[in-house]
């Protein structure tokens, strides 16, 4: 899945702005398209662009850290396709992988 | 605009992301690198695998090989200062005696007789060409 995908119209109406080479900006103009309507003016767009692209900013730091977090820990050094699998399949926060990483370390059991 | 929906969506892509980096058999024997490639760049799965394809293969090498002193059998040996005392380390209750003590001592008198002579030589060559 690739939420940033744009089109030609998104390319136009950020023409001119200072985020106009963002690609999350133009897939901003684009999400703003959709959800606003026809109606919306193309001010209306490059400010819920610039909105849209702060909020997925944040959640892609989110993630990262996540799967950082859950990675670093020395129990995922131990058994790392677990840990890969933990971040990757499941929505359990960093703490929550962890606990299960080390109660699987703790097993003895090969990775 | 729902903001949630926005982060969900982010996280989602980036999730994806990250594990089609570390889960591509290139990054198996290289997995500092997708690590470093996954968290600090912004590269997407297909151009990070692309770049890690041209690294070498395996951790990097330790810059010395072999045996520390530490990994000795019985670890590092350590005495007490104030006895003089081995207090760690392989205590040998029958240490093996040199098979000839004044052989030893002879072949070492030859050797640093040879180094001074070898000393005051040069330094007898050095004092002679300053004072040409």
């Amino acid at each position: 899945m690739d939420p940033l995908t744009y089109s030609p119209d998104a390319v136009r109406i950020a023409a001119g702005h200072p985020l106009a080479a963002d690609k999350i900006f133009l897939a901003g103009i684009e999400a703003g398209m959709r959800e606003l309507g026809r109606t919306a003016d193309d001010d209306e767009l490059r400010e819920y662009a610039a909105d849209w692209r702060v909020n997925y900013l944040a959640g892609q730091r989110e993630e990262r850290e996540r799967w950082r977090k859950i990675l670093e820990a020395p129990a995922a050094q131990l058994h790392p396709k677990a840990a890969i699998h933990l971040a990757a399949n499941t929505d359990l926060d960093a703490k929550e992988a962890l606990a299960a990483l080390t109660l699987i370390a703790g097993s003895g059991r090969p990775n | 605009m729902s903001e949630n929906m926005t982060i969900a969506e982010a996280r989602a892509a980036e999730r994806e992301r990250i594990q089609a980096i570390l889960s591509d058999p290139v990054a198996q024997d290289r997995r500092q690198a997708a690590e470093a490639l996954a968290f600090g760049s912004d590269m997407s799965a297909v151009e990070a695998v692309a770049l890690l394809a041209t690294l070498d293969a395996g951790a990097p090498k330790a810059a010395v090989p072999g045996m520390r002193t530490a990994d000795a059998p019985g670890g590092l040996i350590a005495f007490d200062p104030r006895t003089g005392e081995q207090v760690s380390g392989i205590v040998s209750s029958d240490p093996t005696p040199l098979r000839n003590p004044d052989r030893t001592k002879e072949l070492w008198r030859e050797v640093v007789a040879g180094l001074n002579a070898e000393t005051v030589g040069t330094a007898a060559g050095v004092k002679a060409t300053a004072a040409r």
